[in-house]
């Protein structure tokens, strides 16, 4: 997944490891509880065969050493089980300890192409854009731009994803202090199972009434710092595409290009991450036109870069998806290579993980913007 | 079993797929070899180097079980003592490796603590209604709430690969060896996590933390 609002400023990499390090800190005192393991340790190592107490339906030992084949993350739902620790269970457990050993590797693809037809309707799209002019926002009139975000949460075993629905308001001067911004968001209660079901989840037991499903929120604030007081105006990112920050940005492809890979972390994910972060920006709904083409252009220059659906669908508007894989996910940007309209995003699983299978979209956002004429005023009602 | 198992939950089934034999092996430097000598020796040096800070690390994940969670992972290590590779793994890795896979088992444990966790954190910071944001009052509390509930909400092997990291300690190769994964997969997937963590704290909250006691518990 990737940020859900990147009208937000984020939680610093600090932050995290601080509040990381805080969760779950206190661990209680182990002396007694490893001296018992030890000893048992040492009695099963002088040849003593030791009772050992296994949780769960575990047929062997084995089941529960194999990082291919255990069934790590099934339901637990047999009766507790007696086993005998020996030599025969040892020579079962080597079999499967050889697959949890062994390092897997990637194979070296060849040097990814890019799609000439991704390029096409990339030029497309850039020469649209370039043609056309964001509807302006005169005074006192507000660019509205609502996002409808679906999410993924896993809970335990069930996979399950969760409309929100972003409403924001700009200012015509969006870094005037004086002028507020406004934000209106909910969980619209629309919620799809991947795996699962809202029966099943509950009859396993998972705790679907208590993990996140997204924040309830209307407030207004200047510079849009709706999370918290912070500078107005404030510099921004790719994330959180202030004015001046998208003032600053090249409108020369190949300088964008460079930008572009300066700014995107090198994070394993290859061209994939440049993606990721022209999709952040654009997703926000403020990238201006001349800018958009120029990111269209840029993109053009990612390895890898193919165009994945010709009829991308999202929440009813149909675009062409341009995406790269990095093996494991798949960044789509969704664009109107007619018109250079930015759609949406999304990211498609490209492997099967933790049970939701290759093909699964597990995250994304359809974006529309209009201009308005009254902070809180939506378009057609 | 086995297979009625992995039928219903079909978790960490990627990695199996991505298991393949590396010819020639990459013998970076020696490991112990826990297959010769006298296995009371070897294992009790093993259990005495590791199993303090892998009991820490369990019970942070799920609190009292990590008790029994600890012998079990050391009773099978001795019992597939066999199948260590001393040039491949690193034996805390590979210890690691196999509480993981344990760990596993005891999911609902792990959401139930993380979820109280979240909930405590709620009740505990006066004026705060689990279904709004707090801007001006991001407090400790309420962020290590949050971050419970994001923790949650994770790919079983994302929180997997963030934990061995934040909690446990293992540097990138480590967990590669003890999930089985490329080491690149380790860096990517931690840092989507972290990232999808990040915007957790700012653009996700309000938990309706209703009921996490009344729900089923199972066999965890």
């Amino acid at each position: 997944m990737t940020d859900h609002d990147a009208i937000t400023r984020l939680w610093s990499d600090d932050e995290l490891d601080e509040v990381l390090r805080g969760l779950h800190a206190e661990t209680p005192d182990g002396t007694t509880a490893l001296a018992t393991a030890r000893a048992k340790l040492l009695a099963a190592a002088t040849g003593n065969p030791v009772r050992v107490t296994w949780d769960g339906a575990a047929p062997s030992a084995a089941s529960g050493l194999s990082a291919g084949r255990a069934p790590v993350g099934a339901p637990v739902r047999g009766r507790r089980r007696w086993m005998r620790i020996g030599l025969a269970a040892g020579i079962a457990a080597v079999l499967v300890i050889i697959g949890l050993l062994v390092p897997s590797f990637v194979t070296e693809h060849d040097k990814p192409v890019n799609s000439a037809q991704a390029i096409g309707a990339l030029n497309r799209a850039a020469v649209a854009a370039l043609g056309a002019t964001d509807e302006p926002v005169g005074p006192g009139q507000y660019r509205y731009i609502e996002t409808h975000a679906w999410w993924t949460t896993f809970s335990g075993y069930d996979i399950f994803q969760d409309e929100n629905l972003i409403r924001i308001w700009v200012p015509a001067a969006p870094d005037d202090p004086a002028q507020d911004w406004m934000l209106d968001r909910h969980p619209t209660g629309n919620r799809v199972w991947i795996k699962g079901s809202e029966d099943q989840a509950r009859e396993d037991g998972t705790f679907i009434d208590a993990l996140d499903t997204g924040v309830t929120l209307q407030t207004e604030a200047p510079c849009g710092n709706f999370y918290s007081p912070g500078p107005c105006p404030r510099a921004g990112s790719w994330q959180d595409p202030t004015p001046s920050f998208l003032a600053e940005l090249p409108r020369d492809p190949a300088l964008l290009y460079d930008r572009l890979q300066a700014d995107a972390p090198d994070n394993g994910r290859g061209p994939a991450e440049l993606l990721v972060y022209a999709a952040d920006a654009l997703r926000t709904g403020l990238v201006p036109a001349d800018l958009r083409a120029a990111l269209y252009q840029a993109l053009t220059r990612l390895d890898g870069i193919d165009l994945t659906d010709r009829a991308a669908n999202l929440d009813g508007r149909v675009g062409t998806a341009i995406g790269i894989d990095d093996g494991r996910f798949r960044q789509d940007i969704i664009i109107d290579p007619a018109t250079g309209t930015f759609i949406g995003e999304r990211e498609v699983l490209t492997d099967d993980v933790d049970g939701a299978p290759e093909g699964t979209t597990m995250s994304y956002t359809a974006v529309d913007t209009a201009v308005v004429d009254g902070i809180g005023t939506i378009p057609g009602k | 079993m086995h297979r009625d198992m992995n039928a219903v939950g079909g978790f960490g089934q990627d990695r199996g797929m991505r298991a393949v034999v590396q010819p020639g092996g990459d013998a970076a430097e020696p490991h112990p070899d826990l297959r010769a000598g006298d296995p009371e020796a070897v294992f009790a040096g093993l259990f005495d180097a590791h199993a303090p800070g892998l009991h820490r690390y369990l019970s942070r994940r799920v609190g009292a079980i990590a008790d029994d969670l600890v012998a079990e992972t050391f009773l099978a290590a001795l019992a597939g003592r066999d199948g260590y590779d001393q040039a491949q793994a690193d034996p805390r890795a590979w210890l690691y490796g196999i509480a993981t896979n344990l760990l596993r088992r005891h999911f609902r444990q792990e959401l139930r603590r993380l979820t109280a966790t979240a909930k405590a954190s709620a009740r505990d910071t006066p004026g705060s209604d689990p279904g709004d944001v707090v801007p001006d009052r991001v407090d400790a509390q309420v962020r290590i709430g949050r971050l419970a509930l994001g923790i949650a909400g994770l790919a079983p092997d994302d929180r997997d690969v963030l934990l061995l990291t934040a909690w446990a300690g293992l540097d990138g190769t480590e967990v590669a060896q003890a999930l089985g994964i490329p080491v690149g997969t380790v860096r990517s997937r931690l840092h989507r996590v972290r990232r999808q963590l990040r915007s957790h704290e700012s653009t996700r909250s309000g938990p309706s933390i209703s009921s996490v006691e009344d729900t089923g518990s199972g066999n965890d």
